[in-house]
């Protein structure tokens, strides 16, 4: 199983793994979400 | 499937469809990343690379992700520039930063797998020069989408230089092949099968489609982005004419 032998690259490498899909899928989120929340408002929906 | 363009080229129908497609494949991307990680992090350690080649699981689908995504931007690009359709250019627009997001990965944790197996965490050699290129064309085409105030000439100068740049893509692919590397040749698809053992080579293929599925899910949320702005910017301009 695990054990802690290069884990000064293993887990760096997980850890930028997950903060590059927190980003992608917040910015597409805030991206979609903000759009169509401006179209609405100028559309009067 | 000829008729999925042609059938998601209406933007009523493709709106109606990524409402519901966007969170299914989301939802099968976490699915498959589970599976995948934990038989990925169950798998015994290499002989050879230990415990490093856990980041074989992250880094191998993003190096793939990196290309194919490239593929969707160049052959949506080429919709746009061929028959002038909106939706083929915020498709375009949509895979870009995903494209950059995925390729970043791809160089970052194949740096951090690198220095302990080859002593150092970059090389100019022809595989990571060429990827990094590969960030560099999606970063510019970002660039230059934005540096441009008219819509239809900014689709058409990204859609040139996405296909221009295609050319990176079996200048990547093959650089293993054609010059001398530090990097290894493919192991997954080749010739006589691949040379990983089904231990590794499961979790690594589940952890592909979870990647897969996961571009999917996001780039649908991005293009529905981009239809809501390019509606939104219509609107304001109907407005501003009173």
């Amino acid at each position: 199983m695990l054990d802690f032998k290069y884990a000064e690259f293993i887990v760096p490498a997980f850890a930028v793994t997950i903060v590059v899909f927190a980003a992608m899928i917040g910015l597409s989120l805030h991206h979609a979400r903000r759009w169509r929340k401006r179209f609405e408002e100028l559309s009067g929906k | 499937m000829t008729w999925a363009p042609a059938f998601l080229s209406n933007p009523e129908r493709f709106m109606a469809f990524s409402r519901w497609a966007a969170p299914m494949f989301g939802a099968i991307a976490v699915a498959l990343a589970a599976v995948g990680l934990y038989l990925g992090f169950t798998a015994p350690e290499d002989y050879q690379q230990g415990q490093t080649v856990r980041i074989m699981f992250i880094h191998v689908p993003a190096a793939y992700m990196a290309s194919f995504v490239y593929v969707c931007l160049g052959g949506a690009s080429f919709l746009s520039l061929i028959f002038r359709h909106a939706l083929a250019d915020a498709a375009a627009q949509a895979a870009a930063p995903l494209g950059a997001g995925f390729t970043l990965l791809a160089l970052v944790t194949g740096s951090l797998w690198g220095r302990p197996m080859w002593g150092t965490y970059w090389v100019w050699d022809a595989r990571l020069t060429s990827v990094l290129v590969l960030f560099l064309l999606y970063v510019a085409y970002i660039a230059l989408r934005a540096s441009m105030d008219d819509e239809i000439k900014a689709a058409r100068a990204g859609a040139i230089l996405a296909l221009v740049g295609s050319i990176n893509l079996p200048i990547v692919h093959y650089s293993v092949e054609w010059w001398n590397t530090l990097h290894q040749g493919a192991s997954v698809f080749k010739k006589g099968g691949s040379s990983l053992a089904p231990v590794f080579l499961t979790p690594l293929l589940i952890m592909a489609l979870a990647y897969t599925s996961a571009f999917g899910s996001l780039w649908l949320v991005r293009i529905r982005g981009e239809v809501w702005r390019r509606r939104a910017e219509a609107a304001a301009l109907r407005a501003a004419r009173g």
